[in-house]
């Protein structure tokens, strides 16, 4: 459902010159699997994740999602995906229902249809209760599901989620991982990216390891504590990243605390 | 590929989420609402309160005048004495030296202290006369007395004195106009005494001492010709004596023979004329001024434009939606303007029978058609603002960011309003293309249109087209804005100057940015400004002749202004000075083409020139005395040559094709290059004949530059180009008068012109040349082209 060859990204950066984001990253996830990013802050996550949704267009290399190639047919990309971060906020003036409402409008879904399956995600979601509430009155949890049933409300086969759980409660945090859970029963190709291992752990098939644009590991969680001999995956993934920046001859405090 | 669905959600998504937004509301329709009625209210009281004013006189030896004619009654000055109404006398209120109504006990200290300022003021001016005569009989014995003194003194006394004018009368006045009027006729060499006239004192930088002179002195006036009419009748000589073209009558002042043929409703269309446009030009913009900004900045600040961007919408859409919405309120608001706005004045004017302060602005209601006019043309207005605005905006980071960018925007039409509402600025073909000017002077006609000269319905076609392409550069404009990941992703950090020079010494990279390209650009047009000033004194300099000082202004604005800023900033900024400046060995062809091409294209542009010479303006004066000195045969052809062909072709192709060029067409998108640098190559050229040329030029220039990978033959191109215009000036009158020469070319009064064959000859010979020019491919080599366009690479191999 989703291939990535060679994937770079090159920005330029007023502090540092040129920067390259994503260096040559390569990867596959399928239907019904959980494919998991790794990674810290800076990582590459975001931009990876935002070139696989059409939001930037890819230096280098290649990406398809969903059999659609991102450059190519970008419309036909983000028709068949449902994509959400910590970017993508939700109107102000706009209540729960009108917002979900208008992307169903605009991914062309028939009326009658459009108002069944609302329904049915604000059930499950249970959103009920504020769907009048405009934006600027929600709080970041009601936020959050408005946006998952944003990404839902089409029905896609990808799903693109990055870091979703940062800053909820635990609660909402548990709501939406639950979500996912669900999703990937249903099927869906799901492409997460975060760096809480707890969550990997609990909703991984296949993970890969980003630090620096590059990915370091890939494969599923027992293929890897296998691979580098830790059970912790926490402790994987601290020395992963680690000795890639030892042997980059970076200052790993320098970095983190900066 | 566009879907009306999307543009149309996103248009009915936008207008609800504006509706929603209270601030709007506001700006669009309460404001308006509450503004003009405001407004009238304030004006009303204001012309209360202004035709109240009183105008202070003080009158010197007031018993000093004659009997007859009687120039005060009371304290009032007669009141036929008043040219334009009698009425006007209301506001002087004359304070008289000796008031024969009044015991001399009665007198205030408060009158006694201001005749005693008005007998100084009068006493300074006096002693300011005895110095004017003393340095006028050039007395070289005595100490001068100090003029600036006496008037220093003048002025300050003048400042704390309370009235607005004084007049006196100096003594024996009576008796001088008794003698005027009963002589029989005038003593020949006679010279009257200087002193015996009357002095009147005012100041006309202040403007209450204005306003009452200029009341005084035309009742004086009509009091000398009353007096003058008086001795004419003594004289039994008949009225026409006095007035010989006119027959003016005391009590109007009108000069009858002289018809003007304004109604009233033209001179209020003359009102409307101006204020309406001016209102629907500021008011389309603060429409599209705050929507913009919330539709723009507000989506990024508020976190929102990511989830639109991934939205099925195509960013075109986004932008199209988006753009609309902009445009709808942007109308909306100067509708409600205007309707107010034109609701208040009707009240104000149907009240106008009970109010003699606004029966004196004679105003009417504006014509029906101007509604109409306003109402076609506000649509071109709002669309090329909305598109504007919504790019500004659109670049910015957050809504305070857009505001700062949009200022400017603000200024800029301001500048342009005021222009095209300033008297005498006509709409002709050149004004008519001009953004917001010519739709300003359009819409200033149209409401004229019964009244005025110009044939106005011509002009709505071009002026409409030419918006409406105006408008759809800055749409585009925007739809690039929102293409741009950097604009879109822009991280809200400090602009660190330090840091960011820095950056751009440090990180250099081979060729400059477009933003590099611009900011060389600004800085040659900001030193040919300030260079204005400079050459001025040169002209001025009588040791130097002008067409030297001419050639030398040249000389040094090419080598120090054009090439100079682009040279350093290549030295600076880029890695590789020789790829900046293509400084490459072109092939063969190239450099053939350099040659031959500008000697097809120049009988083709003259001849075009001279069949537009209609639409470009006419070259102020100043500019033709400048240029007169050039066409003397006696100058060096060689100097010539150099000054008008060699240097522009080094030192303009260095900073256009090479670092402007360069920088513009770094990320490979050639064709917006070449069109961007042709562009600002044509507004440097500042005279609005030579931009259109340079334009045309550049563009040829530039695919040249771009094709042949060198800057030698747009060098070569150039100095043919600017050497035949020099030599064909230059060639005698014998060459045309040749059999075979005549026909091709012909001289004549207004230079030369080109038969048909040769135009024929030239066209197919530079449609091939710029034919081949368009398709061929450029000649960079690959190795080349993958460091400076990645992008553009991998995409190709792609396809």
């Amino acid at each position: 459902m989703i291939e990535v060859t060679g994937l770079t990204k090159t920005f330029s950066d007023i502090r540092r010159g040129d920067v390259k984001a994503l260096k040559n990253v390569s990867f596959s996830a399928k239907a019904g699997q959980i494919f998991g990013l790794l990674g810290p802050n800076g990582a590459g996550k975001t931009t990876c994740l935002r070139l696989l949704s059409t939001v930037l267009r890819p230096t280098a290399g290649h990406a398809e999602v969903a059999g659609f190639d991102v450059v190519k047919h970008p419309e036909q990309v983000r028709a068949h995906i449902g994509f959400m971060s910590g970017n993508t906020g939700v109107y102000d003036r706009m209540s729960a229902w009108e917002m979900v409402e208008y992307f169903g409008r605009l991914y062309g879904i028939p009326e009658k249809e459009r108002i069944a399956r609302q329904e049915e995600i604000f059930e499950t979601l249970q959103m009920n209760d504020f769907r009048d509430i405009l934006g600027a009155k929600m709080s970041t949890g009601m936020k959050q599901k408005v946006s998952i049933a944003r990404t839902l409300i089409h029905d896609p086969p990808v799903l693109i989620f990055d870091e979703p759980t940062s800053g909820l409660d635990v609660l909402v945090a548990r709501s939406v991982i639950d979500a996912i859970d669900r999703l990937r029963e249903q099927g869906k190709c799901i492409i997460f990216s975060t760096h809480i291992m707890r969550e990997v752990e609990r909703l991984c098939d296949q993970v890969a390891v980003i630090d620096k644009g590059e990915i370091l590991a890939a494969g599923t969680l027992d293929e890897l504590r296998q691979q580098f001999q830790q059970p912790d995956v926490e402790e994987l993934f601290y020395q992963l990243i680690a000795n890639n920046r030892i042997t980059e001859g970076a200052d790993l405090h320098k970095e983190t605390s900066s | 590929m566009m879907q009306s669905r999307n543009v149309r959600l996103i248009f009915a998504r936008e207008i609800r989420d504006q509706f929603r937004d209270r601030r709007t509301l506001f700006m669009m329709l309460i404001l308006p609402l509450l503004l003009y009625p405001g407004m009238g209210v304030g004006m009303l009281q204001m012309t209360v309160l202004f035709s109240h004013q009183e105008r202070e006189i003080v009158v010197l030896g007031n018993d000093h005048l004659p009997e007859t004619p009687r120039l005060i009654d009371g304290n009032r000055f007669e009141k036929r004495f008043f040219s334009s109404s009698p009425d006007a006398g209301e506001s002087l209120h004359l304070v008289l030296e000796t008031a024969p109504d009044e015991e001399e006990a009665d007198a205030d200290t408060e009158k006694k202290d201001l005749l005693a300022q008005a007998h100084h003021l009068v006493e300074l001016v006096r002693a300011k006369h005895r110095i004017d005569r003393w340095e006028a009989s050039e007395n070289e014995t005595e100490a001068p007395p100090k003029l600036a003194q006496v008037e220093q003194n003048l002025a300050t006394a003048f400042a704390s004195f309370p009235a607005d004018v004084v007049i006196y009368f100096p003594p024996g006045f009576d008796e001088f106009v008794r003698e005027y009027l009963t002589q029989d006729r005038p003593d020949e060499g006679q010279v009257i005494d200087q002193s015996i006239r009357p002095i009147v004192v005012y100041n006309g930088a202040d403007e209450g001492s204005q306003l009452a002179y200029r009341q005084t002195i035309s009742v004086l006036e009509q009091y000398d010709r009353e007096l003058t009419r008086l001795r004419a009748k003594n004289l039994n000589l008949p009225e026409a004596f006095i007035d010989p073209l006119f027959e003016r009558r005391l009590q109007d002042g009108d000069r009858h023979h002289v018809e003007d043929t304004a109604q009233e409703e033209q001179h209020s269309a003359n009102i409307w004329s101006r204020f309406f446009p001016t209102l629907l030009i500021l008011m389309t913009l603060t429409g599209a001024f705050y929507p913009s900004i919330d539709l723009g900045a507000g989506e990024k600040e508020r976190g929102t434009m990511e989830t639109l961007l991934i939205s099925p919408a195509a960013r075109s859409e986004i932008v199209l939606g988006k753009f609309l919405t902009i445009l709808l309120f942007s109308i909306l608001t100067a509708i409600f303007n205007i309707l107010s706005m034109g609701i208040t004045a009707f009240y104000m004017i149907s009240m106008a029978g009970e109010s003699p302060a606004l029966k004196m602005m004679n105003l009417t209601l504006p014509p029906f058609t101007s509604f109409i006019a306003m109402g076609v043309m506000v649509i071109p207005l709002a669309a090329m603002f909305s598109a504007m605005s919504l790019a500004l905006a659109t670049f910015a980071k957050s809504t305070k960011e857009g505001q700062y960018y949009l200022t400017p925007l603000m200024i800029v039409v301001m500048g342009l309003t005021v222009f095209c509402m300033s008297p005498g600025v006509e709409l002709t073909p050149f004004n008519s293309v001009i953004p917001v000017v010519g739709l300003g002077l359009l819409l200033k006609n149209l409401i004229l249109s019964p009244i005025s000269d110009i044939d106005v319905f011509v002009y709505i076609l071009p002026v409409l087209l030419t918006s409406i392409g105006y408008s759809l550069i800055a749409l585009w404009w925007a739809i690039e804005q929102f293409h741009r990941e950097e604009v879109l992703f822009r991280e809200s950090e400090r602009l660190d100057l330090k840091l960011w020079f820095q950056h751009l010494l440090r990180e250099k990279e081979p060729l400059p940015t477009s933003g590099e390209a611009i900011i060389a650009f600004a800085t040659i047009m900001i030193m040919q400004f300030l260079s204005f000033g400079l050459f001025q004194g040169l002209f001025s300099d009588p040791n130097v002749s002008k067409a030297d000082a001419i050639l030398q202004s040249l000389a040094v604005q090419q080598l120090a202004i054009i090439a100079s800023p682009a040279l350093f900033m290549g030295l600076m900024l880029t890695s590789s000075f020789r790829r900046t400046f293509r400084l490459h060995a072109p092939r063969l062809k190239w450099v053939a083409m350099g040659i031959l091409l500008p000697i097809f294209l120049l009988p083709l542009s003259m001849t075009l020139q001279s069949y537009l010479h209609w639409f470009f303006p006419e070259l102020p004066p100043r500019i033709k005395e400048i240029l007169a000195p050039m066409s003397d045969p006696n100058l060096s052809l060689i100097k010539l040559v150099g000054v008008f062909a060699l240097l522009p072709a080094l030192c303009e192709e260095l900073a256009f094709r090479g670092f402007i060029l360069s920088g513009f067409s770094r990320n490979g998108r050639t064709g917006v290059a070449v069109v961007f640098s042709a562009l600002l190559f044509g507004v440097m050229h500042m005279i609005p004949q030579q931009v259109f040329n340079a334009f045309l030029l550049g563009l040829v220039l530039g695919l040249l530059a771009l094709r042949s990978g060198s800057l030698l033959p747009g060098v070569l191109f150039h100095f043919v180009n600017n050497a035949l215009g020099v030599v064909s000036e230059r060639i005698p009158q014998e060459f045309f008068a040749a059999e075979t020469t005549s026909w091709f070319v012909k001289v004549n009064e207004n230079g030369l012109s080109f038969s048909f064959i040769l135009l024929l000859i030239c066209s197919v010979g530079g449609g091939l040349c710029i034919r081949h020019l368009i398709v061929s491919g450029n000649d960079v080599s690959p190795a080349l082209t993958e460091q400076v366009f990645p992008e553009s690479v991998s995409e190709t191999a792609e396809e």
